[in-house]
């Protein structure tokens, strides 16, 4: 038996989508006016003032850095929160994106020198651990994760790019051969410098995964490399997110602890400023698969 | 919105006279149905008058404005459903258009979509809200909102399949 697969254009939908229009008119609008006119406000209870909101936001990420410490403590290990702008590890020069532009400066003083300016905007650069490498996020419509070799004056020389889409920040591996990111399909994916791309089960024993794998917000590598932590989201609401840890494995029953936490709004990260950054402390270097399961009674505060 | 926020009717009034139209628009896209769409409508933005001073980021306005005008459109859609108000034919494709076949089956079949499923298509291909807007605007990574967008095309697509 066949099966055709109905294909419908854009000017298709649009014009279906017309057809069911209609257009607001100015008695729709005095009908509103008219019922909200005498119809009292709910009180807005206790709101921060604006100049509390910056001691608000200070205080979210230092209680989210807490948790995820205290998370990961329990099994007995620490959090370091990563640097950033992210400095070379040669120790010679910082890069930093300021309104889309990559800019290169270096620790004698100098003035910083955009080294990327002419292309679509950069977002998340991070060295390689040896510093020989930059990967980062280019574009906004159709954004690609590329990797660049930086030459002695700082002129790049693309090494690699991936056309997944991006959704979280490209994260180096502890021996800087590899890359993990969340790809645009929610995917969390592996790319080696030879461009082999690997996608990274996230699921706990038994293979079935607790969350619609959509919506990761970060990850990280163990010390070791051997496994990642991810931080993501579940469901179509989003009301539910995981911190799952895994050994790193590209078969589909991938050996993971999870962690689930709850959090009251949408999704938190819609700026890539305020992504969460989940890190493993270097006491974690023989970590593998742990096998103890901790449950964070709520999401970290700055979730919420 | 602060303004509104602190209980100025008329600041409220601009508000809703430069968002009424893109409101009544989407929910009617959505809902398939004028009379239903401008009770929705109506709902949603007596609801924001009133819950408007529990908005704690002005920002977001448009984003909650457009939350509640889509939860509204479900309200009605579960009323709908419960009294079996079904009979949309006579008041769709009552425009310009001739009503074709292709277009009442595509009709039907965005009428098997889930309601954020519709808001996604009418948001994208009615508006033109490119996916970083459409991303800002339901607080969500661009990346989840293309993945959705996927899916709300294909499931659309599926329905159609299943109308043939």
């Amino acid at each position: 038996m066949s099966v055709t697969r109905v294909h419908c254009s854009d000017e298709q939908i649009e014009q279906m989508l017309r057809a069911r229009c209609a257009e607001g008119d100015r008695s729709l609008l005095e009908v509103i006016l008219a019922a909200t006119k005498d119809q009292p406000q709910r009180s807005a209870g206790w709101l921060p003032r604006p100049e509390d909101r910056r001691l608000l936001t200070l205080l979210a990420a230092t209680l989210l850095l807490a948790a995820l410490a205290g998370a990961i403590a329990l099994a007995g290990r620490t959090v370091i929160p990563a640097p950033e702008p992210q400095p070379g590890p040669e120790g010679g020069w910082i890069v930093y994106v300021d309104n889309g532009v990559l800019y290169l400066t270096d620790l004698s003083g100098g003035e910083p020198e955009p080294i990327l300016n002419d292309g679509p905007s950069i977002q998340c650069p991070a060295f390689s651990p040896d510093g020989r490498l930059l990967a980062y996020v280019e574009g906004e419509q159709e954004p690609e994760v590329v990797v660049v070799a930086l030459g002695v004056d700082g002129v790049p020389e693309e090494q690699l790019r991936i056309d997944l889409g991006y959704e979280s920040c490209p994260r180096w591996s502890p021996d800087g051969r590899s890359l993990a990111f969340a790809g645009g399909d929610g995917q969390v994916w592996v790319a080696s410098l030879s461009g082999e791309m690997h996608k990274f089960a996230v699921c706990p024993r038994g293979g079935v995964c607790p969350w619609n794998p959509m919506g990761v917000f970060d990850l990280a590598w163990t010390y070791d490399g051997s496994g990642m932590v991810v931080l993501g989201t579940t469901g179509l609401t989003g009301k539910e997110g995981y911190v799952v840890w895994c050994r790193l494995r590209t078969e589909t029953r991938a050996p993971c602890t999870t962690w689930r936490a709850t959090h009251r709004r949408g999704n938190p990260c819609s700026s890539s400023s305020h992504r969460p950054l989940p890190r493993m402390s270097r006491s974690s270097a023989s970590a593998s698969a742990a096998s103890t399961t901790v449950r964070l009674s709520s999401w970290p505060a700055s979730f919420a | 919105v602060e303004l509104a926020g602190g209980g100025d009717h008329d600041a409220f009034a601009s508000l809703v006279e430069a968002r009424i139209d893109h409101a009544v628009r989407t929910a009617s896209a959505i809902l398939g149905n004028e009379a239903d769409a401008r009770d929705a409508v109506q709902e949603a933005f007596v609801s924001a008058w009133v819950n408007l001073p529990r908005l704690r980021d002005v920002g977001r306005f448009d984003a909650w404005l457009s939350r509640i005008v889509v939860n509204r459109c479900r309200d009605v859609l579960r009323r709908r459903r419960r009294s079996r108000e079904l009979a949309l034919d006579s008041v769709i494709l009552s425009h310009d258009l001739e009503p074709d076949s292709d277009l009442t089956d595509l009709n039907a079949a965005f009428e098997a979509l889930e309601i954020d499923e519709r808001h996604l298509l009418v948001l994208h291909h009615l508006h033109h809200q490119p996916v970083a807007e459409m991303a800002a605007r339901l607080g969500m990574p661009v990346g989840t909102v293309k993945w959705r967008l996927y899916r709300a095309r294909r499931a659309l697509e599926r329905a159609l399949e299943a109308e043939r």
